[in-house]
């Protein structure tokens, strides 16, 4: 039986690697769109790289530690094993070994990731780097929000600045639920919540951020690609929390006006005779 | 102390004379710590079941959202043709992860093995407070009857998650399940943690006094040093969950504003708080619960060493490595809170420091890893049902570990939060670590328990549809992840992104059904060999820790003569005598051969 | 063993789905046994259930309801109302079903009826169809809304309240839907009529408890042919409600409208006699106005009204609670500094809502106001959010040092 159990536990690495690679490979059926969803970001890439990385690295260790697992349990099984026991109490060698290698490899990984988490949050686009000519200090000019997105239960409510670039005056265009953005320009949003946590994700820009009720919050990112993708709430936020999409559309600046200003338009609508029809 | 039983040795098997008082005063008051902890392990299997179903809810909601579901569906939504309603779903959630987490793992750990283990370990009569042990499993009911009857207020339980994340716990209108039942959930956690805590004092105590001459702190059992270090943890984390819960329960009932920032409008109501930061309660309730983690994954650690030990008829290797490593774990434990907070809105510059220390966690991990392979090569193998659990935890460990070094860089973490890639890790480590590390102690403890043996094909079977359904159920999560499946929606596939994943949550949801109903043979193995399994002698295994010196079961005062501890615990395959195991308590050749060897 | 028994028991409890029915008008027809001290008995409430399932169809298996002199295809088509109704499912070419259960049923009910397992928690309660009753609408104060009215809920929401935007669905689903809504409330609104009826308070002399309105097993009398065309008379007065229904012209404002003498105008009539709003919506416009502390006569809508009669004794209060009916709540005038507008925040919106007022609620149509008055006065409301004390958080966080 020893031998049966010793094949049970190398299908573990040979299944688990099996089913990442059919995942990832890209057009596999029967799992086609199991893999990272397309990314239209300018940085996705970063994260998408550090995952593949990560997954190249714990994926060797796995199947070296999965195989050799098998290989123990095969050859030292007792029915099979006629060998005496190594009577061995561990080796000081290989546990520093085994201590300082692992140490270094995960050290490395920690401080190599540092620099895409500070772009994606706490370097805010900036304007102009202000009288001293450095950025990232505190006289830098921000660049505004495009628009304040407000999680709420349960829909996204948006307040695309007017023509005075700023949120909360009386010429915003309020929408909901459809989030249009300009593709290629770095884009700053604000992100507010009315009651709860929310979270704002954006799978196609690799982008999220929990949404908390007291505190004003920004996300930025430049999309590079258009199209419509999906906007998700990812915490927790009552029963409502899974109807809670969003659409994302990011086209090209000149259609991005446009649909502006026919938002603009039917918002400030002051005619209305029967012979129209809305929608 | 010397153990003083004149009459029957085995009051835990002897039938109840006299009546219900005799039951009464032989089980209920009891203050024996092997009936406290088999108290403690048939409430938390029970338990268990009950989060199981909870779970299947979900399964079958994933698989087949707003579908007839079985049985509760019929029960509850009748109206709406057993179509559950989402604010159910928020509850099914809820209580699963609460009643796993704070009715299953932790006590079936701390109280049931624990209790039943650390005095037979460590060659002491009982625990150092008896009466307070007692009331440690009393805390427990207290903790039952609060949420089981949270069940039966609407929306059927608590639905803020069970990370009970304010404003949407704190705010009575903020979710159907943040009313009395969020309430009534607190006050249960609270008493989990009350239940917790006299069981950490007393562990702590009676390790530290009552070892029996000659157990020196690293003649230890793992088991032991893992119960010990576990002990340590909850002593100190626990106070800090319970303070936050306080906090929230005011929030909620007195109008304080702890977590509740002004401005807020819910369900259309201006809220008459403020002054309050969310991420607060998220700082206290994760400085508790990120040790808890390891609380739920230590003891099971320490019996998967001895476990394997035996099994492999070979010392563990890198026996003080693997006590550094547990104190490695629980100390870097303390620290790494925020990893669970990377995007939650606190000050990224600590998303730097946390995924650091979060990193440095692998290790030590790592380490525990090697040396149970080391432990198992060169050995003789013996494939029985606790070994096979045992292996398969090491195995199971390894991808649970694995998945947490994603999730611990942080800037993978932005994308990955939230998703199925986390619910992934943490049931590798939970479910497919923990809980089959339970498993493998059961069945390895069980003679020592109730003096009879489970059966093993029984136990051969449960183990191979366990194991296989288990990764059936949980591997493609990581899958689900990578895709950025979120948690937590009741209905995910109307999302363009995540609309074609619903077969391979059917599959899952399968897998799941078939592995809560394979343990059915499990429940039946318990019951039937507690009554017809074949009867045992002290020591069925052949092991070497103190526990197998004494009866099965053991009477109260456990041992029938003084243990004296003369070696280490691991000392299988020696060449200094014949067998292939060698007992903590023989005495080594020379003394033997000069007299008996007791004092 | 006795266990595995019990679990198998309890396991086939699910194997067979349960049959979802309509719920009947219970509230209403507490208020009119009320209102004309007589009891509906269980044979005319069968009745109500037949006539009803045999012009509209089931929960599962619906059907467009035949009006004499109609043509219903105006208002609604069996494919759609198939695509919403029934359980939620995709059939063999990929088209979804169960639209409304999927979407709708939890706050609104599977009747329509505002009482699904999440209404309990909403404030406001989610809108019970059956009156025909809609509160945003661009028609006349009683008329039915548009289409287009109800495609204008589901695509903007209703802010302010949990009833979501529905943008993201494709247009047929939400045509399919907004047919679904009107047909429930077409079964509503007859559902009501028959129940009054029934209750002898109607023309054809029925009587309560065992007067049955059409014995199916008898249709060749006279008296069969008599009352089926008097249904039919009620579905074809109840249809053309809803095909009739027009959106109103709204004049274009006055020249100097969205100056600050407009707002000043509106200012003036807002809390002077003519407009009368300060009763309600209150001195500051918070929504807290005196009639809003009148405890003997609070303020509720339409639907509450019904529902809970004055000087319902502790029977009266058990017996609604008995049938699932929605704790009582006062009506609150709206807050205006919030900037929340539930029928929708453009002008055209705002002057439906002042001169045809709210259906259901106590907001009176401004009959008296002229067309420019109304303009006047909308512009007003819609500069109240951007005032400095609507926005003390704005002024408190300007107080702050300015973060990240």
């Amino acid at each position: 039986m020893g031998r049966f159990w010793s094949l049970l536990f190398l299908l573990v690495p040979i299944l688990g690697v099996g089913l990442f690679v059919v995942a990832a490979l890209p057009n596999s059926a029967p799992l086609y769109g199991h893999w990272f969803p397309e990314d239209v970001s300018r940085d996705g890439f970063i994260i998408d790289n550090l995952f593949n990385f990560i997954l190249y690295l714990t994926g060797a260790i796995f199947v070296a530690t999965g195989l050799l697992l098998f290989w123990f349990l095969w050859k030292y099984d007792a029915t099979k094993n006629p060998e005496p026991v190594k009577f061995i109490h561990g080796s000081h060698t290989l546990e520093i070994v085994w201590s300082i290698l692992p140490a270094v490899t995960l050290l490395f990984i920690a401080i190599y990731q540092m620099d895409a988490w500070a772009a994606a949050k706490m370097r805010r686009p900036i304007i102009s780097a202000g009288a001293d000519e450095i950025e990232g200090t505190s006289d830098d000019q921000l660049k505004p929000p495009l628009v304040e997105i407000t999680g709420r239960q349960f829909e996204w409510r948006l307040r695309y600045a007017g023509a005075d670039q700023k949120i909360g005056t009386p010429d915003d265009v309020h929408g909901v639920n459809e989030l249009h953005i300009p593709v290629d320009e770095d884009i700053v949003v604000a992100l507010k919540s009315e009651d709860v946590l929310h979270s704002f994700f954006l799978p196609n820009l690799r982008l999220k951020q929990d949404i908390v009720p007291g505190m004003k919050q920004f996300m930025w990112f430049r999309a590079t690609r258009t199209g419509t993708y999906d906007i998700v709430c990812a915490e927790l936020c009552g029963w409502g929390h899974y109807k809670m999409r969003g659409r994302l559309v990011i086209e090209s600046r000149e259609d991005f006006d446009r649909w502006l200003q026919a938002e603009r338009d039917e918002q400030n609508r002051v005619q209305y005779s029967p012979s129209e029809t809305d929608e | 102390m010397s153990s003083t039983t004149t009459d029957s040795q085995d009051h835990a098997t002897t039938p109840a004379r006299g009546g219900v008082g005799h039951f009464i005063g032989k089980y209920v008051f009891s203050r024996d710590h092997k009936i406290i902890g088999i108290q403690f392990l048939f409430s938390t299997l029970l338990w268990f079941l009950i989060g199981g179903l909870l779970a299947l809810g979900i399964r079958w909601q994933l698989a087949w959202p707003w579908s007839n579901m079985p049985v509760i569906g019929n029960l509850l939504f009748s109206a709406e043709g057993g179509q559950i309603s989402p604010e159910f779903y928020t509850t099914l959630f809820t209580m699963h992860a609460t009643v796993m987490i704070f009715f299953v793992i932790i006590p079936i750990l701390a109280g049931a093995f624990g209790n039943f283990l650390i005095p037979l370990m460590i060659g002491a009569d009982d625990m150092a407070f008896p009466t307070l042990n007692m009331l440690s499993y009393w805390f427990m009911w207290p903790a039952f009857i609060l949420i089981g009857m949270s069940f039966f207020t609407p929306p059927y339980g608590a639905g803020a998650g069970w990370t009970s994340y304010p404003p949407l716990s704190a705010m009575l209108g903020a979710a159907p399940g943040s009313e009395s039942a969020q309430t009534l959930w607190l006050l249960g956690v609270t008493c989990v943690g009350i239940s917790s805590m006299m069981g950490s004092v007393n562990y702590l105590t009676t390790i530290l006094q009552m070892r029996a001459p000659g157990m020196t702190m690293f003649r230890l059992p793992l088991t032991i040093w893992s119960m010990f270090i576990t002990a340590i943890l909850q002593a100190f984390a626990l106070p800090v969950l319970t303070a936050a819960g306080f906090m929230q329960l005011t929030d909620r009932m007195l109008g304080t504003g702890f977590f509740l920032p002004e401005g807020l409008i819910v369900n259309n109501s201006a809220m008459a708080s403020g002054g309050g930061q969310p991420l607060l309660w998220q700082h206290l309730f994760w400085f508790y619960s990120h040790p808890a983690v390891y609380i739920m994954i230590l003891p099971a650690m320490g019996m998967v060493s001895d476990i394997i030990a035996t099994f492999s008829r070979k010392p563990i290797f890198g026996y003080k490595p693997m006590v550094y490593s547990i104190s490695g774990i629980a100390g870097l434990g303390f620290i790494v809170w925020g990893h669970h907070m990377f995007v939650s809105g606190m000050n990224p510059v600590l998303g730097m420091t946390f995924m650091t220390a979060t990193m440095m966690i692998a290790l030590p991990s790592a380490v525990k890893v090697f040396n149970w392979m080391g432990t198992i090569w060169g050995g003789k193998v013996q494939f029985t049902t606790p070994m096979l659990f045992a292996t398969s935890f090491v195995s199971m460990f390894i991808i649970g570990g694995l998945s947490g070094i994603f999730m611990a860089a942080t800037p993978v973490d932005i994308f990955i939060h939230d998703t199925y890639f986390i619910v992934a890790h943490f049931h590798y480590v939970l479910f497919s670590g923990t809980a089959m590390a339970v498993f493998g102690a059961i069945y390895f403890w069980y003679p020592k328990m109730f003096g009879r043996m489970m059966n093993e094909t029984a136990g051969k079977l449960h183990f191979f549809l366990t194991f296989i359904f288990l990764n059936g159920t949980f591997y493609p999560m990581h899958i689900l992840g990578v895709v950025g499946f979120p948690r937590r929606l009741a209905d995910p596939y109307h999302y363009e992104t995540f609309a074609q994943l619903q077969p391979m949550n059917q599959f899952m949801s399968m897998c799941a059904i078939g592995m809560v109903a394979t343990q059915i043979i499990f429940a039946i193995n318990i019951f039937y060999s507690m009554f017809r399994g074949p009867k045992v002698g002290r020591n069925p295994w052949k092991s070497n820790t103190l526990e197998w010196t004494a009866p099965s079961p053991p009477g109260h005062g456990n041992f029938d003569f003084q243990p004296i501890v003369y070696r280490g615990p691991y000392e299988y395959g020696s060449p200094e005598v014949d067998t292939d195991y060698y007992l903590q308590t023989q005495p080594p050749p020379e003394a033997e051969s000069s007299g008996d060897g007791e004092t | 063993m006795l266990l595995l028994v019990a679990l198998i028991a309890a396991m086939s409890l699910g194997c067979s789905p349960p049959v979802v029915e309509f719920r009947p008008a219970a509230g209403h027809q507490l208020a009119r046994e009320a209102e004309l001290e007589a009891q509906l008995g269980a044979e005319q409430k069968e009745n109500i259930a037949t006539i009803l399932d045999s012009l509209f169809g089931t929960p599962d298996q619906p059907h467009v309801p035949k009006v004499a002199e109609v043509d219903m295809g105006q208002l609604m088509n069996q494919t759609a109302i198939e695509m919403a109704a029934g359980a939620v499912a995709v059939d063999e070419d990929g088209r979804p079903h169960g639209l409304y259960r999927q979407h709708c049923a939890h706050c609104h009910g599977i009747t329509g009826d505002g009482m699904g397992p999440t209404a309990e928690f909403l404030n406001p309660y989610p809108r019970d169809y059956r009156m025909g009753k809609f509160k945003f609408k661009s028609t006349t104060t009683n008329a039915r809304p548009t289409n287009d009215d109800l495609h204008r809920l589901l695509k903007h929401g209703v802010p302010g309240t949990a009833m979501p935007s529905f943008r993201v669905l494709p247009q047929n689903q939400k045509d399919s839907l907004v047919q679904y809504v009107i047909y429930l409330s077409m079964r509503g609104e007859l559902e009501r009529l028959l129940i009054g009826e029934l209750l002898g308070a109607g023309e054809l002399g029925i009587e309560p408890p065992d007067g049955v309105l059409l014995n199916l097993s008898d249709k060749d009398t006279a008296e069969f042919q008599e009352r089926s065309a008097w249904v039919q008379e009620k579905m074809t007065t109840i249809a053309n409600s809803w095909l009739q229904a027009q959106s109103e012209e709204v004049p274009p404002p006055p020249e100097n409208w969205g100056s600050a003498e407009s707002r000043q105008l509106g200012r003036d009539l807002f809390y002077g006699t003519r407009g009368g709003c300060v009763k309600c919506h209150g001195n500051i416009a918070l929504g807290d106005g005196d009639n809003t502390f009148d405890l003997k006569t609070p303020l509720v809508d339409d639907w509450t009204k019904e529902n809970w009669p004055k000087g319902l004794d502790a029977a009266g209060l058990l017996e609604r609670e008995a049938v699932g009916i929605l704790a009582e709540r006062p009506l609150r005038p709206r807050n205006l500094r919030q900037g929340v507008y539930r029928g929708g925040r453009r002008p055209v919106d705002l002057y439906w809502r002042i001169r045809y007022g709210i259906s259901g609620t106590p907001m009176p149509a401004a009959k008296e106001l002229k067309s420019d008055e109304i303009w006047y006065l909308l512009d007003y409301v819609r500069s109240l959010p951007f005032e400095s004390i609507s926005q003390p958080h704005e002024q408190l966080r300007n107080l702050k040092r300015e973060r990240l």
